[in-house]
């Protein structure tokens, strides 16, 4: 077998499990804050039924954690044995932070294990404080294996020599440009998503079932479509700082996300479109948009792919991507707004069909827009696995199992998310077991 | 290469071999609950179930450790490994996401039938017994499993005992028929630790290359079985998944120290494959943090399994 189409099966397995893990790891990430809130309004409220829904959320917590585990370690099998080149040289340079990722979660589960355990025997500050280890460790989980991510699309702090990485500063490498643009983004992204799929939840069962039409779940929702409203504003500051990041530090990346062919003084913003033999068509032009959203300056010059060797182009199919991540965030800002302005002036928004239909659409549409902005992440950079200096084609192993395995692991993937959704709705209908 | 620089190398070892101990002792007690929905033992599945669903399948947390620490710490040995490990840990990755899916449904969604608990079960014991094949690999330099089928069998067959063994143990119920897998689990790993693991490692002749002497590296077993021993017939004589973990850890070491000082024999040197000074010592001391931190909250978790078991 070629080179090409090795990489090609190595790249959809790689990508399978990364998006896959994405389902589960938002929860992961995002739940610990929902529940620690539900549980802090029991606190203050005193009104058990708050405890009660923190509980319930636990419990689908709990679900999400165990399968995420899962699909976490089908991809630190797979880093390990199918990339051997790419960890040859991250290892060294990056893999303490690999190494302590493992660690955070290792404290996050062995706390959640607590948590779950003390819900009849404490009460309080006392139980809630045991989530602030969870949400802590899942966040440090998540910023140290975003540095890795970062380092390969901004890397520094070593050099290469003979094929080796050389003169490592590994807190260097950690800290590069990219880090703080994609791990705030990418956070505020894990509990956006965490808390529209909440509110969609609440939203259906109002729309579809009478008796949950109660002053509680009203209350519930309100309170996830605050944490959307904080998030939302915080992935517009996030987004624009990314945006910024990626004009000054990846301009293939940028350019093929807006379909920018020739350098331009004063760039607009394309908007959809459709490609053709590599040339768009029907796209909408923004004049001067681009130039202003990446530099903060109307005529400033951004490059386009005229500037970039076309051995080195990402594929251009990422502005299909990037628009999508870009058209439903936009759609769930206008959501949100929308809602708080019902709010504001009904005291509720739950008369609205329109608006629940909206909401419950909106927890799908987030993840879906999650996953499009780490498709142009990585994507993106290709054909680097780490930017400039590791092409994927010589990343990869040379074992013809890849191929087997990236038939395989997609199958396992739908069992597993099929068998998961079941249970999830079992929980819904009451039929759940969790303890 | 100086002494030191191979003894650091060795010491860095000793992270992903902490980690695989961790694994092979909760994964063991993981691997061999899904017999107790087969014993049709409802009191132990309902307690498996209960008590261990809020760290179920986080004890794959180790085996990420495993992995991350060779990756991290070894991380130029990779390409090697990747070449001779590939197709194993592909297969167990496979069999871990066939598990996960079959957990899911028989202790979450009230699956019930016969079929998913058998092949939950089979899936199951199967896991260990291909990892440990590592050890096959790793201790050969031969990625061919069919020539060393007598190390496969062997090491296959341990691992699976020491999972019933571990599981009968800390799910133990006087009085129930855990006890008696309890105790045949229990003997049948010490047996086969003491007599088929020399003769496992000393299958391969490039095994102990160096002109060691195949004993020479059974001191842990041994020594830990001894004391597995002397546990059980202690006032903890109940407590089988002390003295099971207790030799569990014995065989770990044992193939550990069959290994050195080689990531892979009979060539690959561990000093020729460790990673650079910051990141060992970034790494050690953050296992070293992590340690402090989770051992308590272990402890204290089983404290809480335990004193749930009691009511």
């Amino acid at each position: 077998m070629d080179t090409l189409t090795q990489t090609a099966f190595g790249r959809a397995l790689i990508g399978d499990s990364l998006m896959f893990h994405l389902l589960f790891i938002t929860f992961g990430v995002g739940m610990p804050l929902l529940i620690g809130l539900l549980e802090y309004m029991a606190i203050k409220t005193g009104d058990a039924k708050w405890r009660h829904t923190a509980r319930s959320w636990s419990k689908v917590f709990i679900l999400l954690f165990i399968t995420g585990a899962i699909s976490g370690t089908m991809i630190a099998v797979q880093l390990g044995v199918v990339w051997p080149q790419f960890m040859a040289i991250a290892g060294p340079v990056m893999g303490f932070a690999f190494f302590s990722e493992g660690l955070a979660f290792y404290v996050e589960a062995a706390f959640l294990g607590l948590y779950m355990l003390t819900w009849d025997r404490l009460k309080g500050w006392a139980h809630l404080g045991l989530l602030i280890p969870v949400g802590v460790a899942a966040a440090a989980s998540a910023f140290l294996i975003t540095s890795v991510n970062a380092w390969m699309n901004a890397p520094q702090g070593f050099r290469m020599e003979n094929g080796l990485p050389v003169d490592i500063e590994p807190l260097v490498a950690m800290f590069n440009p990219a880090l703080f643009t994609t791990f705030t983004h990418s956070m505020v992204g894990y509990y956006l998503t965490a808390a529209a799929a909440a509110a969609g939840y609440y939203a259906w069962c109002w729309l579809r079932r009478p008796a949950a039409r109660t002053k509680h779940h009203s209350q519930v929702m309100g309170l996830m479509l605050g944490v959307m409203l904080v998030m939302g504003v915080l992935m517009g500051v996030t987004g624009d700082a990314s945006a910024k990041y990626i004009a000054k530090y990846e301009p293939a990346k940028l350019a093929a996300a807006e379909a920018l062919f020739t350098t331009t003084a004063g760039a607009p913003l394309t908007i959809g479109g459709w490609l053709v033999d590599g040339v768009w068509h029907g796209t909408i032009a923004i004049p001067n948009l681009l130039s202003w959203l990446a530099t903060g300056n109307m005529n400033a010059t951004i490059q386009g792919l005229d500037q970039i060797p076309r051995s080195d182009w990402p594929p251009l199919q990422i502005h299909y991507f990037f628009d999508g991540m870009v058209a439903i965030g936009m759609a769930l800002v206008g959501l949100i707004v929308l809602y708080w302005l019902l709010y504001w002036k009904r005291r509720t928004a739950t008369t609205s069909r329109p608006v629940l239909w909206a909401l419950v659409a909106a927890g799908p549409l987030a993840m879906i827009a999650m996953q499009l902005g780490w498709l142009v992440t990585e994507i993106g950079r290709q054909p680097y696995t780490i930017a400039g200096i590791l092409r994927t084609q010589d990343a990869i192993t040379a074992s013809p199992s890849v191929v087997r395995a990236a038939v395989v692991f997609p199958v396992l993937y739908i069992v597993m998310l099929v068998v998961t959704l079941w249970v999830l709705v079992r929980m819904h209908q009451g039929k759940e077991r969790v303890s | 290469m100086t002494a030191d620089y191979q003894t650091a190398a060795v010491a860095m070892a000793g992270i992903p071999l902490a980690f695989a101990i961790l694994y092979s002792i909760f994964g063991g007690i993981e691997f061999g609950l899904p017999l107790a929905a087969l014993t049709h033992d409802k009191a132990g599945a309902a307690r498996g179930r209960r008590y261990f669903s809020p760290i179920w399948e986080s004890t794959n947390v180790f085996l990420v450790g495993v992995v991350a620490a060779v990756m991290t710490i070894f991380g130029a040995g990779l390409p090697i490994l990747s070449s001779l490990l590939q197709p194993l840990w592909l297969l167990a990755a496979g069999a871990l996401a066939v598990r996960g899916a079959l957990i899911v449904g028989v202790f979450y969604g009230g699956w019930t039938n016969w079929t998913a608990r058998v092949l939950l079960a089979v899936v199951s014991l199967a896991i260990p017994a291909v990892l440990i094949q590592n050890s096959t690999i790793m201790l050969t330099g031969d990625g061919d499993l069919l020539n060393h089928l007598g190390m496969v069998v062997a090491l296959g067959t341990l691992a699976i005992s020491l999972a019933v063994a571990l599981w009968a143990g800390y799910f133990y119920t006087p009085g129930k028929t855990t006890r008696d897998l309890a105790r045949l689990g229990f003997w049948l790993a010490i047996m086969l630790s003491w007599f088929t693991l020399p003769l496992a490692i000393a299958l391969d002749g490039s095994v102990l290359s160096d002109g060691r002497n195949v004993l020479s590296v059974m001191w842990p077993v041994y020594g830990l079985s001894l004391l597995a021993v002397l546990t059980l017939a202690s006032e903890w004589r109940r407590r089988y998944w002390v003295a099971s973990a207790v030799l569990t850890a014995g065989v770990a070491i044992t193939l550990f120290v069959a290994q050195m000082p080689y990531l892979v024999r009979p060539t690959v040197l561990l000093t020729d494959m460790v990673t650079n000074g910051f990141s060992q010592i970034w790494i050690a001391t953050a296992f070293g943090l992590a340690v402090v931190v989770v051992v308590p909250v272990l402890f204290v978790l089983h404290r809480l399994v335990a004193t749930d078991s009691r009511h």
